[in-house]
């Protein structure tokens, strides 16, 4: 996977120098800006992107909708708009509401009633012109999963379902150095997550008795990683139509779309591209 | 830029409204409330009156021998073990410390418990046509809420020879148990437990009615509360037979025909 996500890069590198042999406009412009974590949507003469973790129609200038892509890959419906509520010449501020609808079996065909998880996530996001070469850009996204399937543990089993909503707060600053070229440093908390599991089921202590059991479970310090954080340093090119973005940075991954970020901190490469027209 | 700063004012109002209204978790039936009679059983208000003597004893009596002849007693225990054994958080803090996990769990819910009655034959069988017992309790994280309550369906089984058959008085609670915060399996056998019953039993035919309750202390001894003229004593009765009563002034030992010394008060 990391073979290919470098030669992947590689080729990437390859193409975006190969346009950045053709094209002479500059891209990082007061009109268009960086829309992943920032309050910005697609705007002046772009409609689209398409790349390799989403695809986006932007609506006129305040509106966009849009999908996630990989790792979703077309076994997850799933849906994102986002809208700049207000647009001043200083402050942009958005929401934005994304749904996914993951059914396991897409994945794993063994299981015998495999989970199925809808994600619904809010953002509100704000951006701040600091100068014309200085963004700063703060979130805060909740996130909310909802799991339904069979519960396998011996308190709470049998049919249920189980909820996770956590609370992220996204920063995202970001450093034009050129007219194509920009540095961003996104930092990502873990505010607060919070699991809630409920389930029914039946149990026969003895031949003549029968108990059913209704339940629900919460815990606020699920997988132990309340306060799970990242820092990404990344670099942006944005050209005529082509965009990348390479980065590395370290702290617990979030699984992007569904916002729920992995127990464990290690270094998290980021690598995207995709074409705006 | 005025407008800019509050502009992000309507959706945070908006998520906090969603956010607010938003209600995960089961719903938990409202268990009876039992305070005031467990209570009861540690401030008895009474007082010992000689003419009193000879109605506790005949109480005493009348309860010790209903449940002598319909073995209530064994059958709520056993009810109540059934019920204790769902709600068992340990293994799955176990499960999670296991894996690495240490959870900050908050659990809620109830469990509702039918026991088919063994019915008449001399072998029992199960068979839901001789009848029920119904219980529900409510649990948290820390196990078992204090109250388990239920009612019975013309609930069959045999004592000995005798026939018995429990029925409900009316459309309320026929049985009430306090057992307390924290029961579990270990537990259950040494937990203080009040018991309050108001059923019908119909033994081999002839029906009592039973709307009693009385106290099972830790090491099984059973206090009966009875009303008095001065208000309630509580009658406990030891293994060799006798009684100590106890009442608003102390307590009295009393032999098995409840003639109580009054030079062996014990004050309260």
């Amino acid at each position: 996977m990391r073979t290919e996500l470098g030669r992947a890069a590689l080729v990437a590198l390859g193409l975006a120098f190969a346009t950045t042999a053709r094209t002479a406009s500059a891209y990082h412009t007061e009109q268009e800006h960086l829309t992943d974590d920032t309050a910005w949507t697609l705007a002046g003469d772009k409609a689209w992107r398409i790349g390799l973790f989403k695809a986006a129609v932007g609506l006129g200038d305040r509106v966009s909708l849009g999908t996630y892509i990989w790792p979703w890959v077309g076994r997850t419906p799933n849906a994102y708009l986002k809208w700049r509520f207000y647009a001043g010449d200083t402050f942009n501020w958005a929401v934005q509401g994304g749904l996914f609808r993951l059914d396991s079996a897409a994945f794993d065909k063994r299981a015998p009633d495999p989970p199925v998880f809808t994600v619904f996530s809010a953002s509100l996001l704000s951006s701040l012109r600091i100068s014309a070469a200085n963004q700063l850009s703060n979130g805060l996204v909740f996130t909310a999963v909802r799991a339904s399937g069979t519960v396998d543990q011996d308190t709470l089993r049998g049919a249920g379902d189980a909820g996770l909503t956590n609370i992220q707060y996204v920063g995202a600053y970001e450093l034009r150095l050129s007219q194509s070229t920009a540095f961003v440093l996104t930092g990502r908390y873990l505010i607060a997550q919070v699991l809630d599991a409920n389930t029914h089921f039946t149990a026969h202590p003895d031949a003549y008795t029968t108990v059913e059991v209704v339940a629900d479970a919460q815990d606020d310090s699920v997988v132990n990683f309340r306060g799970a954080f990242s820092i990404v340093p990344s670099f942006a090119w944005s050209w005529q139509t082509f965009n990348l973005e390479l980065g590395l940075g370290y702290g617990n991954f979030n699984v992007p779309g569904v916002n729920f970020m992995v127990n464990r901190r290690t270094l998290i490469p980021t690598f995207d591209m995709y074409w705006t027209f | 830029m005025k407008s800019a700063l509050l502009a992000p004012w309507l959706p945070v109002g908006l998520a906090g409204v969603l956010l607010g209204c938003s209600n995960s978790g089961v719903v938990k039936p409202h268990a009876p409330d039992m305070t005031a009679l467990v209570q009861s059983y540690d401030r008895p208000t009474g007082e010992l009156d000689a003419r009193d003597t000879a109605d506790i004893a005949a109480a005493v009596a009348v309860v010790g021998t209903l449940l002598d002849n319909t073995e209530i007693l064994p059958r709520v225990r056993e009810l109540l073990g059934d019920l204790v054994d769902p709600v068992n958080f340990d293994d799955l803090n176990e499960s999670a410390n296991n894996g690495g996990l240490r959870l900050r769990l908050r659990a809620n819910g109830y469990l509702k418990a039918t026991r088919i009655c063994p019915g008449w034959a001399s072998s029992a069988e199960v068979d839901a046509a001789n009848g029920t017992i119904l219980a529900t309790a409510t649990f948290t994280q820390r196990g078992p809420d204090p109250v388990v309550w239920g009612t019975v369906d013309a609930c069959r089984y045999r004592v000995g020879n005798s026939r018995i058959e429990l029925t409900p008085r009316d459309a309320g609670d026929a049985l009430r148990v306090y057992w307390g915060e924290g029961v579990d399996q270990e537990s259950l056998d040494t937990q203080d437990l009040v018991i309050s019953v108001n059923l019908r039993a119909d033994i081999d035919g002839e029906s009592a009615a039973a709307a009693v309750d009385l106290r099972v202390l830790g090491e099984g001894a059973l206090e009966y509360r009875v009303p008095v003229a001065s208000g309630v004593v509580i009658a406990r009765a030891n293994d060799d037979g006798t009684f100590l009563l106890r009442t608003r002034d102390g307590d009295f030992a009393c032999d098995d025909s409840f003639d109580c010394d009054l030079e062996s008060r014990n004050a309260n």
